[in-house]
């Protein structure tokens, strides 16, 4: 039964479509392909040395293949081998190159069209190598300032050695895909316009005549990177498409650098004619190979390292392909490209009514974007109108990629951050809520269910490591967004993930920092709370002070209360904790009627958060990483959690300042009171819980209060209607929210957007 | 004055004090001012007529039954643009204005942030939707400039420039029709700004109308 789910996974697995170039676009545009397939063989004559030749299995329509072949003698430095996947690869493991028997000239002559729209590079590459740091310039000049040099994964170029730098200059280089292996393995790719220029040895380019690009790839790591190197020379756009440990495609970084002198047909015209294509270094002379220098890091001017033009790269290569046009976005990520697009619709004169300019506005209101009148979407909605259903016809546009992709994100981005902002990056929390909106989850699941929302792989294509982009970093969503994906469409329900962390040597010192010490892993989340488990929530109410702000916005942000509305002076006073004092500048009247009022409620909740803290770019649960009662353990630098030895499990910043009030209230678990629950609390809040242990408990809590629904009608209001509801709005706001938190509505926010947006009280009229 | 006179004076006192406050917050609070002043449309007056001390030249009261107008804000500005237009994708370039100029928009929209860096910002982003469009007309067949040559180094007739300007007010301005008077004001800035011989003529008279009229009020209406 076990191996007949395995089995299962796998099919379904190798079904999940990734980002990539098709083999269909391949075969037809590449004007050179090497898929390292064909194994090599050893010369019979000499054990040293191989027969090298790797065909090029480009389109004929391109001419004879541009056959590569291993041009040194060291055979310890070249091995061809397949990989677990059964995939060929050529392994370069020092200073080696591999190069076109004849000229490039295949390349040249068909990127020399004037027709052609630009340049593609695609690679395949693995690099295990230590991180190390490179720089260096061939050949040495009197800077004292050493450029940075990447070494060439693959590049067309003639004699290296022969040039100079002053003067009459024969760079011969015509464009290059190269690496850096410093910390985060550094990809850069450029491309030229003219013969004689530079191409890497000035990274900031002061010269438009090259684009030069490059992009942050991941530390070094034993998984396959594709790059895609592209440049159009229209627009002068050049991108760099990496791909995450999963490989996921995902562009990574783009510029707009552009190239001058000339017209787009004539750029590539001006290339380097008798130039070759070099596998794993540049052109050089197969003498210099072998002198190589063991490494490029800090090298001295004119020292024989710096004159020493090899470049080489070690790592295993997977796939080349080399393309004499700007492959589009579509044409690089596939069907993993579902961004938005915007309907374009025949312009034709449509009778003006009353409904119908009535269905554009609440089109606009709920997509924040201005549609045409004409859109025939506008006419189903009035024949709604016209039937007295504006519910029905709002309901039409609730369906829009735009209703999530602008409304619905914007009504979650406020409540997602300490500013309170909707011009905030997309993130968990927001994703999270517009995914339930779509899917129709009930709001009060939001506050302690087991899931999140992110762009399923294989229709978004963005970095989407778990350990990575979406628990250690926002990259992910933040990659959503730059792309503008059609959030409708690419958003995937998951269980909630959380980040173990330990290290391989136990230590849990302040120093413990070091990647090479440490294992990440995404686990699943037993303690999931809904949006209060996110990494946004924590980022935003976590992270330092002592997780009492993380009450308040909760309070705020679920139901619309300030705490300084529901602050009771009344409230007991055992629950406060030890770090507030109880006669500040000693008044003990002013600890009563100030301090205690805010104070009993946020101590008596803040136990939900007791277990958790953020630091150091992540959710910490204390149960999932090394704990520390070192005083001075550095948390923002480690993955350690520092608990106070009297309560085991909670982090510190919850019991600490002690020595405030010793007789205060110790933190010793993540159980929870309610004291927001008498006088005017009582109906304000309308609780069906007074106590409780953890988030989610706390999250069911906020979710079966009257207020969560009046503030959640409250804050869609806002969105729609573009203003506050004000006191005028009570009734109606009352009434929907009623509606909403009704067994028949279930707290679906997206009946909640209906109902509001066609209401007099927010677009006027009767 | 008797001891309960002088007590129920109090009262009043302390009655009247409660009242101005309580209409102060509720002017200032109360109206949802507090995210930037969104105004009831036709509600212009009342903004000039605000001479309260409790009172925000910029805020108002909403009106029962009255839609607050609002201008688009900073999240959706391009796709407002895009969507209304019949751009089907943005590009690089104009995503790249975007992230230049949206510091000068208003987050939420509202009428009281518009400004002239705002308005600025504005014209730069209409102008590169603009640019996509008539790329994507050249590329897909003209639609709003219908019968242009838009790679032409010569004008369009005086009737292809104003069909296209209903054509954007169509899409664009929704509810208002172009007047003719309008459209001789498009047509006679048209014709005294670009030489009608001159190089790229065509596409510069589309940018011009279409940026016009993308970046006017009522098309920023959201």
């Amino acid at each position: 039964m076990k191996m007949q789910k395995i089995l299962i996974l796998i099919v379904f697995a190798s079904f999940i479509s990734k980002a990539d170039i098709s083999d269909a676009t391949r075969n037809d545009k590449a004007v050179v392909h090497y898929d390292f397939e064909d194994a090599f063989t050893n010369d019979s004559a000499n054990p040293n040395y191989m027969n090298v030749e790797i065909p090029d299995k480009a389109n004929s329509k391109f001419g004879a293949g541009l056959t590569l072949k291993w041009y040194a003698t060291d055979r310890s430095k070249i091995i061809w081998a397949r990989g677990v996947d059964n995939d060929g690869y050529l392994w370069l493991k020092g200073s080696t190159i591999v190069r076109s028997i004849n000229m490039a000239t295949k390349i040249n002559t068909e990127c020399a069209k004037p027709t052609t729209s630009g340049l593609t590079i695609e690679a395949v590459v693995e690099n295990n190598e230590t991180v190390e740091e490179r720089t260096g310039q061939y050949p040495a000049d009197n800077n004292v300032t050493r450029n940075l040099q990447p070494s060439r994964i693959v590049s067309m170029s003639n004699d290296f050695t022969n040039r100079t730098v002053n003067g009459a200059t024969q760079f011969k280089i015509n464009f290059a895909l190269g690496q850096v292996y410093e910390m985060g393995d550094r990809f850069m790719g450029a491309v030229t316009s003219a013969a004689n220029n530079y191409l890497f040895t000035q990274p900031v380019m002061s010269s438009n005549t090259a684009a030069l690009i490059q992009g942050l790839g991941r530390p070094a790591s034993s998984y396959k990177q594709k790059i895609v190197f592209t440049v159009n020379k229209s627009s002068g756009f050049a991108t760099l498409y990496l791909t995450d440990r999963n490989g996921n495609l995902y562009p990574a970084v783009n510029t707009q650098q552009g190239f001058s002198g000339g017209t787009a047909a004539t750029y590539f015209n001006r290339w380097n004619t008798s130039a070759y294509l070099n596998v794993g270094n540049d052109y050089i002379p197969s003498t210099n190979i072998l002198s190589q220098p063991e490494s490029f890091k800090n090298i001295a001017a004119s020292s024989n390292e710096a004159n020493n033009p090899n470049r080489y790269w070690k790592g295993k290569l997977y796939r080349l392909a080399i393309y004499c046009e700007a492959l589009s976005e579509k044409e690089i990520l596939g069907n993993s490209y579902q961004i938005v697009k915007n309907e374009v619709f025949p312009i034709v004169n449509v009778a003006r009514t009353a409904n119908l300019i009535k269905a554009s506005e609440i089109f606009e209101r709920l997509t924040g974007t201005k549609t045409p009148i004409y859109n025939p979407l506008l006419k189903q909605m009035e024949d709604k109108l016209n039937a007295f259903d504006p519910v029905g016809a709002a309901a039409l546009v609730t369906d829009h990629p735009m209703f999530y992709n602008i409304t619905v994100r914007n009504f979650a981005n406020k409540m997602s951050n300490r500013d309170e902002t909707i011009a905030a990056p997309l993130n968990d929390f927001t994703a999270t809520i517009i995914g339930a909106v779509r899917d129709d989850i009930s709001a009060k699941d939001l506050l302690s269910g087991n899931f999140f929302y992110q762009g399923d792989p294989s229709k978004a294509a963005v970095p989407s490591d778990d350990v990575d982009d979406i628990l250690r970093s926002n990259n992910h969503y933040e990659s959503l967004d730059r792309a503008s994906y059609d959030l409708k469409a690419v958003l995937m329900k998951r269980k909630q993930i959380i980040l173990k962390a330990s290290t391989s040597n136990g230590n849990t010192s302040t120093a413990n920092n070091n990647i090479n010490n440490i294992t990440f892993e995404a686990v699943d989340n037993s303690w999931a709370a809904g949006l209060f488990t996110t990494r946004q929530w924590a980022a935003a109410h976590m992270v330092a002070g002592t997780n009492r702000r993380a009450v308040e916005f909760s309070l705020r942000e679920f139901t619309c209360t300030p705490i300084e509305n529901a602050a009771d002076s009344s409230g007991p006073e055992d629950v406060i904790g030890r770090d507030i004092d109880r006669n500040p500048g000693g008044s003990r009247a002013k600890f009563t009627t100030s301090c205690r009022a805010c104070h009993t409620i946020l101590d008596g909740f803040k136990g939900a958060f007791a277990f958790m803290t953020f630091s150091n770019g992540f959710l910490k649960h204390s149960a999932l990483v090394p704990n520390s009662t070192n005083n001075n353990a550095n948390e923002d630098n480690s993955i350690v959690m520092r608990i106070h030895p009297d309560a085991a499990g909670v982090t510190r910043k919850m019991n600490h300042n002690e020595e405030t009030y010793i007789n205060g209230r110790i933190l010793t678990d993540d159980k929870w009171v309610n004291n927001a629950n008498s006088g005017t609390n009582r109906t304000n809040f309308g609780w069906t819980r007074t106590s409780g242990k953890g988030p989610a408990e706390f999250g069911k809590a906020l979710a079966e209060s009257k207020a969560f629904p009046r503030c959640l009608a409250k804050r869609a209001f806002f969105t729609v209607c573009k203003r506050e509801a004000d006191s005028k709005d009570d009734a109606f706001i009352k009434k929907v929210a009623d509606e909403f938190s009704s067994a028949e509505r279930n707290y679906n926010i997206k009946y909640l957007f209906q109902r509001i947006v066609a209401n007099e009280s927010c677009l006027g009229g009767k | 004055m008797s001891n309960s006179n002088q007590i129920k004076v109090k009262r009043l006192v302390r009655a009247f004090q409660t009242a101005v406050v309580l209409v102060c917050a509720l002017v200032v609070f109360g109206n949802g001012c507090a995210e930037g002043g969104f105004y009831p449309q036709g509600s212009e007056e009342i903004a000039s007529t605000l001479n309260s001390s409790c009172k925000d030249p910029n805020e108002i009261e909403v009106i029962p039954g009255a839609k607050t107008a609002s201008l688009v804000g900073t999240t959706n500005i391009v796709q407002h643009f895009a969507a209304c237009a019949g751009l089907e994708t943005v590009s690089q370039l104009t995503q790249g204005v975007y992230e230049d100029k949206k510091s000068s928009i208003g987050t939420y929209g509202a009428v009281t942030s518009i400004t002239a860096p705002y308005l600025m910002a504005v014209h730069s982003i209409a102008g590169e939707v603009c640019n996509d469009i008539i790329d994507q007309e050249i590329a897909k067949g003209t639609r709003i400039f219908a019968g242009w040559n838009l790679a032409a180094n010569a004008l369009p007739s005086d009737s292809q420039i104003a069909n296209a300007a209903i054509n954007m007010s169509l899409s664009c301005w929704q509810d208002y029709e172009i007047s003719e008077e309008e459209t001789s004001i498009v047509i006679s800035s048209i014709v005294s700004s670009i030489g009608s011989n001159e190089a790229g003529a065509s596409r510069k008279a589309a940018i011009m109308m279409c940026t016009s009229m993308l970046a006017s009020l009522n098309a920023l209406l959201n």
